[in-house]
């Protein structure tokens, strides 16, 4: 049953998958009190949750709450986050070049040459993972993180290849490490389906895109639903993009996010309007009533 | 904006019609593919390929040894090479992906000529100029299949522009403006230097390719220059002509700072109707009446059949295996990329004879 309602930071950091001049504006108006005042709106009505990919601008709003007299808004929010940050790195390596931005990595990690590089190898990527999470676990409340999800750009290669050895390795090491579940993040979720059971072994969450007209849902929309039906059933499975950028209307997507309420785990929405996501949140509430309980802040 | 609105402004279903068959046809392919330089480029299309057929199999060349031990720990079995020669030996690909730095791609595509290499993707550009790809063309000879890799025509928006204009639907052509522009280079590099050309070639490519596939032939009037970050050109401006009169406006740069990723922008001003077309979406305004707008997920809704990057690259890489297949000359194949090589030569020798309009560092 869908447990939680999660607001996106998309629209925050300029990703909009409907049109990039969309994004521009949109990252434009958000200031950090505008996301202020976007997950205090989303929290009154019902929204328990926030899905955040590690962007410095995100760092900055939780340092503004934190310090600005806004930390019970970071209280009462559970945290899912993605990462890497996969934009910054797609841009430095257009600028320096791939091999160049790896060793620039490597050496930020302490790995300065081949042979230790060679010895380290199957721990890098947890070691990446945690350096990119450190600046945001020191702020946030620590029960509160729930989940570190692998950003897309490392997860579609690994579906591929089924290197899922290295999912395991990373689900142990960062659960050892930073006390969280781990997931993955995909838009290829339908190619799934022959290896459910390597999934549920190397990944606690599964957040992928679902909404009604099958928008970024591949290889089909059939497939992706067949795959949540099943997969529900081993793993969480949070739905992002469920307004298709904006291309669906907002029942439309509950009413498509209701008929498979058994099988998820979250969904997620996003605006930098705070009327906008009052209104989405409640609902989507609605289509999944029963289900989502109070915010409220944790105790102990 | 509503569902039922969206799905009722998809009035090319012929061109998504004819996409969709390529999705069956690209299951045909399953062979043993080769890429040469694992930078994010061929990491993208390895990872295409491999969803669209699980039965295919990978080898990768790449001269860092970084690459290749990071590699073939993360990605099982793919077989990792430091040398062309070798891979060449040992695989005997089908197929080979060349995503390599693009100063390369005349030496690893003459090696490829003299190989039983059938078939052959090069991103872009493929050359540094005509006369390097007027050599690989005559080495490569005809019965190759040869592919640049130009995803920009396979965005659904740009293709309906394409019906719209080949159909006459827009009326006369009064004027166009076309633009790329990214936000990739904001910071000085000397990454490009080897090359010897900037974003004309490295990002105008695109626009260029476009230009020349929806209005034929055109003529430079005038082209100038500036360069910021690098010694090259880092923003490009020129006037072009197709072969009615018609003006082309062209600006290119990858030196943008409100740019996210790279985005192109096509204005087709007819004397019926507007269009206004992106990677992203195409707006159609008849004139006195109101616009009609077609969004990305409209025009790809249910359609990727990999969700990677933008879905011109699935779409690409369909069309090219489908070619590979059939043995057919792709659309944008390396012999019918040297009309748009042609055309970046031309604006180039302007910015040059133009000096005086040129502002340098």
């Amino acid at each position: 049953m869908a447990s939680q309602i999660l607001v996106g930071d998309n629209p925050f950091i300029g990703v909009s998958h409907l049109s990039s001049g969309k994004g521009v504006d949109e990252e434009r108006a958000a200031t950090n009190d505008q996301m202020e005042r976007v997950l205090k709106a989303a929290l009154e009505a019902g929204a328990n949750g926030f899905t955040f990919t590690t962007h410095p601008k995100i760092l900055d709003l939780f340092r503004h709450l934190s310090e600005g007299g806004s930390a019970d808004v970071l209280d009462r929010l559970d945290y899912y986050v993605l990462t890497p940050y996969a934009y910054e790195y797609v841009r430095q390596a257009n600028l320096r070049g791939t091999v160049d931005l790896a060793w620039s990595i490597l050496r930020r990690m302490g790995v300065s040459g081949v042979g230790s590089m060679l010895l380290d190898m199957d721990t890098i990527p947890s070691h990446f993972i945690r350096s990119e999470l450190a600046p945001f676990l020191e702020i946030l409340p620590k029960k509160r993180v729930k989940a570190v999800l692998l950003h897309e750009i490392l997860t579609e290669p690994i579906i591929a290849f089924g290197s899922w050895n290295i999912l395991r390795k990373l689900r142990h090491d960062v659960s050892r490490e930073t006390g969280t579940s781990f997931g993955i993040e995909t838009r290829n979720l339908g190619y799934l389906d022959s290896c459910m059971r390597d999934v549920s072994t190397a990944a606690d969450y599964v957040m992928t895109p679902l909404n009604p007209l099958g928008y970024q849902m591949a290889p089909s929309k059939g497939a992706c639903e067949n795959v949540v039906s099943a997969l529900g059933k081993h793993v969480k499975i949070i739905a992002m993009n469920t307004l298709a950028s904006g291309a669906s209307t907002l029942q439309e997507s509950a009413d498509y996010l209701a008929s498979m309420k058994r099988s998820l785990y979250a969904v997620a929405t996003a605006s930098v309007n705070p009327n906008r996501i009052r209104g989405n949140v409640r609902a989507l509430a609605e289509a999944l009533r029963e289900s989502v309980p109070d915010a409220r802040p944790e105790q102990g | 904006m509503a569902l039922s609105h969206l799905t009722a402004s998809i009035p090319d279903e012929t061109s998504l019609a004819s996409l969709r068959k390529e999705y069956k046809d690209h299951s045909r392919f399953a062979g043993k593919i080769a890429v040469v330089g694992f930078g994010k480029m061929g990491a993208l299309h390895a990872t295409i390929l491999k969803m669209l057929n699980r039965e295919t199999e990978v080898a990768v060349v790449d001269e860092s040894k970084l690459v290749r031990t990071a590699g073939s720990t993360f990605l099982n079995g793919v077989k990792f090479y430091g040398a062309l020669d070798k891979m060449l030996t040992k695989e005997n690909p089908d197929v080979v992906y060349i995503t390599t730095p693009a100063s390369t791609h005349f030496d690893v595509i003459s090696i490829l000529a003299a190989s039983t290499v059938e078939s052959i993707f090069v991103e872009k550009p493929p050359t540094k100029d005509s006369s390097q790809l007027a050599k690989l063309t005559r080495l490569l000879g005809k019965r190759r299949v040869v592919m640049v890799g130009l995803q920009k025509r396979f965005a659904l928006p740009f293709r309906h522009l394409k019906q719209l204009t080949d159909a006459g639907a827009l009326g006369n052509l009064e004027s166009v403006e076309a633009s790329i522009e990214s936000g990739d280079v904001l910071a000085e590099t000397t990454r490009f230097d080897k090359l010897g050309r900037g974003c004309l070639l490295d990002l105008g490519i695109h626009t260029i390719d476009l230009i020349n596939w929806l209005f034929g032939p055109v003529t430079v009037s005038t082209a100038d220059a500036t360069s910021v970050y690098t010694k090259l050109d880092d923003t490009v401006n020129a006037v072009l002509r197709e072969r009615h009169g018609a003006v082309i406006k062209l600006k290119v740069s990858w030196s943008s700072k409100n740019v996210r990723w790279p985005s192109a922008r096509i204005r087709v001003a007819g004397s019926g109707t507007v269009v206004d077309a992106c990677e992203d979406s195409l707006l159609l305004t008849p004139l006195g009446k109101e616009g009609r707008f077609i969004s990305k997920p409209a025009y790809y809704r249910d359609l990727a059949a990999v969700n990677l990057a933008d879905p011109e690259y699935t779409l690409e890489d369909m069309h090219f295996v489908s070619c590979v297949s059939k043995g057919e000359e792709p659309e944008t194949s390396l012999r019918m990329s040297e009309t748009t090589m042609k055309l970046i030569d031309e604006i180039y020798s302007m910015v040059q004879l133009g000096k005086s309009n040129s502002s340098r560092r």
